[in-house]
């Protein structure tokens, strides 16, 4: 039933396409910054190539809605395909505690350039329900994560000059900071004896085992890594 | 002017301090790989309450490789039938590991471990107490209160328990240790029947189930490795001690379900025990009661006669 309302509505999809006389119009929605709030990824990433994309941008309801008045004889015909905007609306009610963006890629969207096994059919795209959930959270924290990482300062904003500064700044700050000591210098107890343990602990649970164990190859890891560094600072100087 | 002195001194000590908090000061220094093998191996010595201590000769890098995928698929194997068994244990295949360990290090750790009890405990909690008398002349005092493993004091002590430890006379030449982390009869079992199937009359596989273990570098790795002793939480065990600790059918709880079938057995040996003299002596005062009963029914026949 669905691949027949798809292929209905691709077929009048097309016709438009076809029919219409106003290319720049309908190319307007992918251009239109109320679209922008739809995909935080710019849509040429996102989609298949650009007739595709016109036509998929058109149906996104808030699209139509926001359509300006002047153009009726485009928004017309184009509120028939409704099966999509209805999917939508229904997504809505299932899912109302996390409010978030509705793809841009639509079910049943062939995806180019994904098709890596031999022999298998094409790469189509899924309702966003049927994705998981963190799928729509990953790029959020991105922005955020590397802000607190350098401070709550956006390196990749800065102009040369300031990135230059700001890295006087940070090392100026370290040298300050007393030296942190690498795993494989620490003289602290790996698994601190009974005598050494805060009371009312006590150890030789398997979990601990499985700790200390993490505990030790780490230990390892890390003094190998200090040798390999000291190698080849040698070697460089050396052939200096 | 004193009291601004006295002030400052305690900023001082309160605010600064003399050491970092993962690097307090220890008798050797702790870049040193030797410290950082004795750390590690007091960790390993308190967190394997089973270990089995084998001597290596020559063995080569090809050969450890083939020996420790066979260890590996056995323990697997050992963990899988655990579970086929219905018993609620983590699996801990990935955790037993075989490794080589630096004699004399080893035997250091082992002596911390198992010797070093700190008898000055009180002593490092007044220090840390008084205030006013953390002063510069106590520094040497802080450090003395320190007993972490390389610590001074710890060295200090150890050094009179040099050659005491019943496990010393074997910790000589090379040494390479399978550790488990916690006693599983089941998984030793494995790992012996891998690395030392002769000794331990473990049944290694045979060729038809696991052809990869008759390889010739297995074979001739293990023809170097030798058992030597087990370490079962503290306690050294040799090759009779180690056999039986395999031969636990069920692990544990195996162990457990044979005491409690002992004790149950005994039990009821101790119950029909003083059941029996109880019933004996019931058994003779009836029979004294009939015979006196028969007495007193034959006098009153006299009588009528």
């Amino acid at each position: 039933m669905i691949c027949q309302r798809c292929r209905s509505n691709l077929l009048s999809r097309l016709h438009l396409q076809h029919v219409s006389k106003y290319p720049s119009l309908l190319q307007r929605p992918v251009l239109s910054p109320n679209l922008r709030r739809y995909s935080s990824l710019p849509l040429k990433t996102m989609t298949p190539p650009s007739p595709q994309s016109g036509l998929q941008s058109i149906s996104i309801p808030s699209a139509i809605a926001s359509f300006p008045p002047e153009a009726p004889q485009i928004s017309q015909p184009i509120n028939t395909p409704a099966p999509v905007q209805s999917s939508v609306d229904s997504e809505d009610p299932t899912n109302p505690v996390v409010k978030r963006d509705s793809s841009s890629c639509f079910a049943g969207t062939r995806l180019l350039g994904l098709n890596y096994m031999k022999n298998k059919p094409d790469v189509v795209a899924l309702e966003d329900s049927d994705y998981p959930h963190w799928l729509w959270g990953l790029l959020d924290g991105s922005e955020k994560q590397s802000n607190s990482v350098s401070g709550g300062v956006d390196i990749s904003k800065m102009t040369k000059k300031e990135r230059k500064r700001h890295g006087k700044k940070m090392a100026l700050l370290a040298k300050s900071q007393p030296r942190k000591i690498p795993l494989h210098e620490q003289s602290i107890d790996i698994t601190p004896a009974p005598y050494n343990l805060p009371e009312g602990k006590t150890n030789g649970d398997i979990t601990q085992a499985v700790e200390s164990l993490g505990q030790r190859s780490k230990i390892t890891k890390s003094a190998r890594a200090a040798r390999r560094r000291s190698i080849k600072e040698s070697n460089f100087l050396r052939g200096l | 002017m004193a009291a601004i002195a006295t002030s400052s001194i305690d900023t001082s000590t309160t605010a600064v301090l003399r050491h970092p908090p993962s690097q307090p000061p220890s008798h050797r220094r702790p870049e040193e790989r030797r410290s950082q093998l004795l750390r590690q191996y007091t960790s390993l010595l308190r967190t394997a309450p089973l270990m089995v201590l084998f001597q290596h000769n020559n063995l080569q890098s090809v050969e450890w490789t083939a020996i420790r995928r066979e260890l590996n698929q056995a323990l697997r194997k050992a963990d899988e039938q655990q579970v086929a068994e219905g018993r609620n244990l983590p699996p801990i295949a990935s955790r037993i590991k075989l490794q080589i360990v630096q004699t004399g290090i080893f035997e250091v750790a082992l002596r911390i471990v198992e010797c070093f009890r700190p008898n000055g405990q009180t002593a490092r909690l007044s220090g840390a107490v008084d205030p006013p008398k953390q002063s510069s002349a106590e520094i040497p005092d802080d450090t003395a209160s320190l007993t972490h493993d390389l610590s001074r004091v710890v060295h200090d002590s150890i050094m009179n328990h040099k050659g005491k430890h019943e496990l010393s006379t074997l910790l000589t030449g090379p040494l390479a240790i399978i550790s488990f982390p916690h006693v599983s009869p089941e998984h030793l079992k494995a790992s012996l029947s891998i690395l030392s199937p002769k000794t331990t009359k473990f049944s290694a596989p045979t060729r038809k189930a696991n052809p990869g273990y008759h390889d010739i570098t297995v074979q001739e790795g293990l023809q170097k490795l030798m058992f030597l002793a087990a370490r079962v939480d503290g306690e050294v065990f040799d090759i009779d001690g180690t056999k039986w600790i395999g031969s636990i059918e069920g692990g544990m709880d195996g162990l457990r379900v044979q005491l409690i079938a002992a004790l149950q057995s005994m039990g009821s040996g101790i119950a029909s025990a003083l059941e029996g003299a109880s019933k004996s002596l019931y058994l003779t005062l009836e029979s004294r009661r009939s015979v006196l009963e028969a007495e007193e029914k034959d006098t009153p026949e006299k009588g009528e006669l």
